[in-house]
């Protein structure tokens, strides 16, 4: 039995926060959510993720914010971007900024699945869980 | 995890170059050859689509070579999906845009050389050649915004643009594969997304193209939305039609169709 | 201050109804118009000159003839002259030979002869020496050569009849005949005289009417000159008005000021259909400015719109995969956010679409406040995007303004979104409503802490098609656009901008007394 990630949530929409909860949890994952990144800061500077999932656009503190303090804080945290303002700029520039991943909203709760998954490899970590191929012949 | 696009105005350099910078990479290299490919599956010869990617062929009318070009287009961004692929010779830096892990290279050939070597070719001046060049260069530009609507000769579509005329080959493959690196071009779920929302549009339109001549296609996921010109009482049928071929299509769940004046 | 701003009209309000008036009430208008100036009797320019040159030329042909039937009379006179000349020399002729007959005793038939024809001469002017010298004169006179005449042919009765009168008879008649005829000559040389005044009066009347009439041809030709151009000259002075309250912005159609029509109508009509045409052409550039906007906008809803259509494909997706094993609380909790979601993702569309709406013109009473608030939440997006805050500052309780709401946002949101672009991110722009410095008025300032507006460029901001931006990125019809609209609204609009500090636009609008 593998130990699951610690992963960091935030988004300033709470019903994200409210239902990837669980949804990452089925992976064996340790999820903590925040709706304000101010306290999200503050929690990642008193501890360490594997995986930061955080939203762009949000009051007070930018997500590229989030990203450059976490990426900072450790090397090793896969930082995922998730955005409903998606634009290329935006994109090579979280990129840049060692983003892990970078998602576009509106997504599919098994696209995030799919990503820790990626993420979970990369640390070494093997999560026990499938996520279905993505099946782009589907009707 | 990038997708390399080369282009340039000489054709044999695009090719040697891409070659060159996939087995550096130990990428997939895509190429004329999938030409083939692309003849046998929609029936038309080979030849045919050769012509219709030479900027300089005049014996092509703009509907047969739209036709055609979409095929090249909907084969050649399947293939690119895919990724770890560099990619030359099949106008792909002309139809892809906004998708932030493609890497776009122009290269460009020694201009001196070229008109050296015109000039000793047709016996004529190093001026008039200079111009012959300089021609060649506008009915580029005009031929890819005719079909594209992006000029190929401006270096704004590009990420990077060498010139083989300061820079050797293996100088060139080397700064190109390094380039490959950078983290501004790797893959991200939401570049995928935009290429795969290219390459399912791509395969729309090269379906509807030889009924709806005029029709622009987006995709979005597994939605095609399309645009087509016609009056507002055609338009029932029309769409009727759309949604039955694009439907076909694998990876299309939803059709939209929308009437433009 | 800076200032820049279109003329105020006066009467704000009444204006207000005829040149917001829609398409078709303009255009009918129109027609009204163009009949009622056309109803009137023609008088052409050229015809009011002509009649002028006509008049004066009547004038000058009246002084003509004046002066010809004054040298008419001095000919008339002259001639007269001649005749009294030939009396006068018949009477010295009489007289003549009355001497030589007193003297060597002969002549005196011829005396006689000079005699009767004088009286002849006399007698055929009867009228015309009456007139010189008086009817009684005239008889005096033809009695005084009558008796001469009687005299001398007394003579010669004495004369034939030789012997048969004394010497004192003869010198007696010799002493009559001579006193006779020297009363004779005198009245003769009276009428002489008389007639030559006569003549230098007549003369002298001609010179005074050639003068005076001159004098007043003059002065009738310049009368005449001030009437028609007086008339020509307000016509253009009207235009030149007109010109300057159609710069000002008031398309009111020129109506009939003057009793005839003439070039200066045409003239009126051409700039009546020119003002139409106008209009027409604002309301496209109003149109075309509000579809940029329009543009500008809906990029931003799109992206606006991911976020409940995440929401709503995440709680979804996990309703399907849990399904089994949710409470039904819990399934139906997670439907009602589905449903809140759409609510909220129909609010996202519903304002833009409000706002893209396509509609005449309709005046209505606003609270100014509503709208900026109104407009900033369009505007949200960009905010959100470009990173700046927004703070409104509204007095409460503020009057009302008469105008049309959505082209009033349009003006708003095109300061808003030019202050949002002056700005950098992090910073924020600040929103005052509240009563104007002058009275019956209320002022919206957009302020901005952004590089501000260079000196050399701030007179031309409110230029159609003058932008700094870059080839494709403004068509620059913005400030133009909206200070039409503010114009038309009875209102105006300034700016007071400092180089590396800020800007702040201010839109000043009328209250109205309508509820």
């Amino acid at each position: 039995m593998s130990k699951g990630l610690e992963v960091l949530i935030i988004d300033d929409e709470e019903i994200v926060c409210k239902r990837l909860k669980p949804a990452i949890e089925k992976m064996g994952c340790t999820v903590e959510t925040f709706l304000d990144p101010v306290s999200a800061l503050r929690r990642i500077d008193e501890k360490e993720f594997d995986v930061v999932v955080t939203d762009v656009r949000m009051d007070e503190i930018d997500g590229i914010q989030v990203l450059e303090h976490a990426r900072k804080k450790a090397e090793h945290t896969k930082v995922v971007v998730i955005t409903g303002y998606a634009m290329m700029a935006l994109a090579r520039e979280a990129m840049q900024k060692g983003a892990f991943d970078f998602i576009s909203k509106p997504f599919k709760p098994d696209d995030l699945r799919r990503v820790i998954l990626r993420a979970a490899a990369e640390l070494g970590t093997s999560l026990d869980y499938e996520v279905p191929a993505e099946d782009p012949d589907s009707k | 995890m990038t997708a390399i696009i080369i282009s340039s105005d000489d054709h044999d350099a695009c090719e040697e170059i891409a070659a060159q910078v996939a087995e550096a990479l130990g990428y997939r290299c895509v190429g004329r050859s999938l030409l083939k490919e692309v003849a046998a599956r929609h029936k038309v010869p080979q030849e045919k689509l050769v012509r219709a990617l030479d900027r300089s062929s005049v014996r092509i009318t703009s509907k047969s070579r739209n036709l055609l070009l979409a095929y090249v287009q909907a084969a050649t961004l399947e293939q690119i999906v895919e990724d770890d692929v560099v990619c030359a010779g099949l106008a792909a830096h002309l139809y892809i845009k906004d998708v932030s892990h493609v890497l776009m290279v122009r290269v460009l050939s020694d201009a001196d050389a070229r008109v050296s070597r015109l000039a000793r070719q047709k016996k004529i001046t190093p001026r008039k050649a200079k111009k012959i060049v300089e021609r060649e260069r506008a009915h580029r530009a005009r031929w890819s915004v005719e079909t594209f609507g992006v000029d190929e000769t401006a270096a704004s579509v590009y990420d990077m643009v060498i010139s083989l005329g300061q820079i050797e080959t293996d100088k060139v493959v080397e700064v190109i594969r390094d380039m490959a690196g950078y983290r501004k071009f790797q893959r991200m779920t939401y570049s995928r997304k935009c290429l795969q929302d290219l390459a399912l549009a791509s395969k729309v339109r090269a379906a509807l193209l030889s009924r709806f001549p005029g029709a622009r296609v987006k995709a979005d996921g597994e939605t095609a939305i399309v645009h087509v010109k016609c009056s507002k009482r055609q338009k029932l049928k029309i769409a009727e039609t759309i949604k039955q071929t694009a439907g076909e299509i694998p990876g299309v769940s939803l059709v939209e169709v929308h009437a433009v004046k | 201050m800076t200032e820049h701003t279109p003329a105020n009209h006066a009467g704000g309000q009444k204006e207000l109804p005829t040149a917001l008036s829609d398409h078709l009430e303009r255009t009918r208008e129109a027609e009204e118009v163009k009949k009622a100036l056309l109803a009137r009797p023609r008088l052409g320019l050229r015809v009011q000159l002509l009649l002028g040159f006509l008049v004066v030329f009547l004038f000058a042909v009246g002084i003509a003839a004046a002066i010809i039937v004054s040298i008419y009379r001095v000919e008339q006179k002259v001639k007269f002259l001649e005749v009294v000349n030939d009396y006068v020399l018949e009477i010295d002729q009489a007289r003549r030979y009355e001497k030589n007959f007193f003297l060597y005793g002969t002549n005196l038939n011829d005396a006689l002869e000079a005699a009767y024809k004088a009286k002849e001469i006399l007698e055929e002017n009867r009228q015309k020496i009456s007139r010189i010298m008086g009817p009684d004169q005239w008889r005096r006179v033809h009695e005084n050569i009558h008796g001469y005449e009687g005299l001398l042919e007394q003579l010669a009765g004495h004369d034939r009849n030789k012997g048969a009168v004394s010497d004192s008879v003869k010198k007696e008649l010799e002493l009559k005949v001579r006193k006779k005829g020297q009363r004779m000559v005198v009245l003769a040389q009276d009428l002489m005289r008389k007639e030559k005044r006569a003549i230098e009066a007549a003369i002298a009347g001609s010179r005074r009417i050639q003068s005076y009439s001159l004098v007043f041809l003059l002065l009738f030709m310049i009368s005449t000159a001030y009437l028609i151009s007086g008339n020509i000259v307000r016509s253009i002075v009207r235009f030149e008005s007109y010109a300057e309250r159609i710069a000002a912005g008031d398309f009111t159609p020129i109506t009939p000021t003057r009793r005839y029509r003439d070039e200066f109508t045409n003239l009126g009509l051409a700039i009546n259909h020119m003002m139409q045409e106008l209009q027409k052409h604002e309301a496209m550039l109003v149109q075309a400015h509000k579809m940029r906007a329009i543009g500008t906008l809906t990029a931003g809803v799109a992206h606006e719109l991911n976020n409940p259509l995440n929401n709503i494909t995440i709680t979804v997706h996990m309703l399907l995969e849990d399904f089994d094993e949710l409470a039904r609380e819990e399934c139906k909790g997670m439907v009602e956010d589905v449903v809140r979601e759409v609510d909220r993702a129909k609010k996202i569309v519903s304002n833009l679409l409000d706002f893209t709406r396509e509609s005449e013109t309709k005046l209505e009473p606003l609270d100014l406040d509503e709208l900026v608030r109104c407009t900033l939440e369009l505007a949200a997006n960009q905010m959100k995007i470009a990173g700046i805050k927004a703070e409104l500052h509204a007095t409460e309780n503020s009057p009302r303004i008469l105008g049309d709401s959505q082209q009033l946002i349009q003006v708003f949101l095109n300061l808003i979104l030019n202050a949002i672009a002056a700005s950098s991110r992090g910073g924020k722009i600040q929103l005052l409503v509240h009563p104007a410095d002058e009275p019956d008025n209320l002022s919206v300032k957009v302020i901005d802490y952004g590089t501000g507006i260079p000196k050399h460029i701030i007179n031309r901001i409110f230029d159609p098609f003058f932008t700094t931006k870059e080839k494709g990125k403004g068509t620059g019809l913005g400030l133009s656009v909206s200070q039409g609209i503010i114009a038309k609204h009875g209102g105006r609009m300034l700016v007071d901008s400092r180089e590396g500090q800020g800007s702040a636009f201010t839109v000043i609008l009328p209250i109205t007394t309508i509820t």
